[in-house]
């Protein structure tokens, strides 16, 4: 599998390769065709020079002509122009044509003969203006001047020829130059657009599988890194609160722990003082006997003068008999009377007032005899269910005597284990002490964590935090990749 | 304890104020107007009324001396202010059968004769809006009133038609036994 770097190097490098080769046949092509182009402006140019230099031989020739015909001086300024001229024009040629051996040679040749034919002329000139005009004109008819005129116009026409020639050569050449820079550029261009395409298509399969997939990958991970942080910072947290309620909880242990500690001390200050009041306490066991006996004494008492209430209850409960049966007989005395009044007639109605008066008093008597016997009985009730309860307090008080010297065996015994019980205070003192010390180291340790807890908690949170960027550049990065995905 | 207490000092002083009131009260209203003594009894444990006026007198029951009679309602004699009477269960004489244990003795005004009953309820002195007159024929007793006296209503048993009837009965066998003499 070939990397996404070492992709795009190859496709860079063909590309670049490409680009290289179509300039270089390009830049090859125009140097080719600028070349050519100077070559066909010189060619021109020696063209242009031949046929200024013919010009300038027929100027001359002219010029040379009318003045053998006329004698006139001006017809021999064309001449003269000719004679500065060609020089010139033949040493222009010669830097032109001096790649081109055929062409120094006619040239050569063709300066020769205007040498000669420029000669003639001057000659002929001369002739005219020291000679005659038949000599001269018979130097003219002798043809010579055209024959020569002749030889140069073949050497000029071959020259010209020749430089045609050339021409058509490198129109030819510049034919085949253009048509390659042509065939260059299209290939070049044709084969580039096929490498893009193919780098295109590459690249674009490689982005969106090796480096789509490979963003996935990367999305998911950060998602997993995420959740874990996001978990490790839960327990974290977690772990924290539960690392302070357990030190709140250690807290109050050492508080607990202090305070039995102290309740371990007075334990022991008190068993001490159990003990020392245990020594002291057979005086206070002989006083309580006494008390005992005492309250025995009472009892009895209480229970002779219940009896004796009970007793002189029932009396009353006689006397109020005959109270009742006196109240009774004065009832029916009245009633009597009122009968005896109600004989009487008028005359004893004064005396029935006065009878019925004392049956009334008879009447409530008998109702109140009735509710003092109540009272008496509930007096009775209540002296018997005191007498009974007398009585048992009296077995109590006989059996709490018994009970009391189990009591003060007891208490020697007690005397004997609150010793027990102050050393063993003691130790639990000291080993309480002892917890203490090593609750507090606890509690410090406890501490440690909870911050080092809280610490992951933070870390976590940042790591949290890193991964969701992550995730969001991976989700940018795929969308960058794979806009179809978004 | 105290709250008895409390009670039973404003009921003496509520007696003690009737008792005074009895005699600041003007002559004038010693003046019985229409009113009835009657004495409150009961017989087979239900209650019934004598009038005072009937009675010359009333006593705890004591032990009859007995009498060889035929008469059933009689239980025997009895020594009244120094008069023998004939002691006759009231009872018996009513029809319900004979007392179980007649603790009380009326002695009738009209005759010289004792009637034994077995309850004393207590006697009233009562006005005209307690006493009802009904039909003679309703009355088991031959009553023709009822009064309203202790809180129930107590039929009021005529002495005087039962004398009458104890005396006929009486004369009744009498002449029948001169009639008849015994050998």
């Amino acid at each position: 599998m070939w990397t996404f770097g070492r992709k795009l190097t190859v496709g860079f490098a063909l590309s670049f390769a490409l680009l290289l080769l179509i300039g270089l046949l390009s830049y090859r092509g125009v140097e080719v065709l600028t070349n050519t182009s100077y070559q066909v402006t010189r060619t021109h140019q020696v063209l242009s020079d031949i046929a200024s230099l013919m010009s300038a031989m027929k100027d001359a020739e002219t010029g040379q002509r009318g003045f053998m015909l006329t004698g006139d001086e001006t017809y021999l300024d064309p001449y003269r122009a000719a004679s500065t001229e060609i020089p010139r024009l033949l040493a222009e040629l010669r830097s032109l044509i001096r790649d081109n051996p055929s062409q120094q040679t006619r040239l050569n040749q063709a300066a020769v003969m205007i040498d000669s034919l420029m000669a003639l002329h001057k000659e002929r000139i001369e002739m005219r203006r020291t000679g005659s005009e038949e000599a001269t004109l018979r130097q003219i008819k002798t043809g010579d001047g055209k024959r020569r005129m002749d030889e140069l116009r073949a050497i000029i026409d071959q020259m010209e020829q020749e430089e045609t020639d050339l021409l058509r050569e490198r129109a030819r050449e510049v034919e085949a130059t253009a048509s390659g820079v042509r065939s260059a550029i299209g290939w070049g261009t044709a084969a580039g657009l096929i490498l893009v395409l193919v780098a295109a298509l590459v690249l674009n399969r490689a982005l969106s599988g090796q480096v789509g997939a490979a963003v996935l990958h990367v999305q998911r991970s950060a998602a997993e890194l995420q959740a874990a942080a996001n978990q490790q910072a839960a327990g974290a947290r977690e772990t924290a609160t539960s690392m302070t309620e357990i030190s709140t909880t250690i807290s109050e242990l050492l508080a607990t722990s202090r305070q039995i500690a102290d309740s371990a001390q007075r334990v022991v200050q008190i068993a001490e003082q159990t003990a020392s009041s245990a020594r002291g306490g057979e005086g206070t066991l002989q006083g309580a006997r006494d008390t005992i006996a005492a309250m025995r004494r009472q009892i009895d008492q209480v229970v002779g003068h219940m009896l004796d209430l009970g007793q002189k209850s029932q009396r009353i409960g006689v006397v109020l008999d005959l109270v009742g049966e006196l109240a009774e007989q004065t009832n029916i005395l009245a009633i009597n009377a009122t009968i005896e009044a109600t004989v009487a007639g008028d005359a004893g109605r004064r005396f029935g007032v006065v009878a019925d008066e004392i049956r009334k008093l008879a009447d409530r008597m008998t109702a109140s005899t009735k509710e003092i016997r109540l009272q008496i009985d509930d007096v009775r009730g209540a002296v018997n269910t005191t007498v009974m309860a007398t009585e048992a307090g009296s077995k109590a008080v006989d059996a709490g005597a018994r009970q009391f010297d189990d009591v003060a065996a007891t208490f020697a015994r007690i005397a004997g284990l609150v010793v027990t019980t102050t050393d063993a205070a003691r130790e639990i003192e000291l080993s309480t002490k002892q917890q203490a010390t090593a609750v507090e180291q606890l509690n410090i340790a406890l501490s440690n964590t909870a911050q080092a807890s809280r610490e992951t908690e933070t870390s976590s949170g940042q790591t949290s935090q890193t991964a969701t960027e992550l995730a969001q550049t991976s989700r940018q990065l795929l969308s960058l990749v794979q806009a179809q995905s978004a | 304890m105290s709250t008895t207490t409390d009670a039973l000092q404003a009921q003496l002083l509520s007696w003690r104020q009737s008792f005074d009131q009895s005699f600041t009260e003007p002559r004038e209203k010693a003046d019985w107007g229409d009113t009835w003594d009657v004495l409150g009894i009961r017989i087979a444990n239900e209650p019934f009324a004598l009038h005072l006026d009937d009675l010359a007198g009333l006593l705890p029951a004591m032990t009859p001396a007995p009498y060889p009679a035929d008469a059933a309602a009689l239980l025997g004699l009895i020594g009244y202010r120094g008069q023998v009477l004939p002691l006759y269960d009231l009872r018996a004489l009513l029809g319900r059968g004979a007392s179980t244990t007649p603790r009380w003795w009326a002695i009738v005004r009209a005759t010289p004769l004792a009637l034994a009953f077995e309850g004393f309820d207590g006697q009233w002195r009562l006005p005209p809006q307690d006493r009802l007159q009904q039909d003679n024929a309703a009355s088991d007793s031959g009553s023709d009133w009822t009064v309203r006296a202790g809180g129930e209503l107590r039929p009021l048993i005529p002495l005087a038609p039962l004398v009458e009837r104890l005396t006929a009965t009486l004369a009744g066998g009498r002449d029948a036994a001169s009639a008849h003499p015994k050998a």
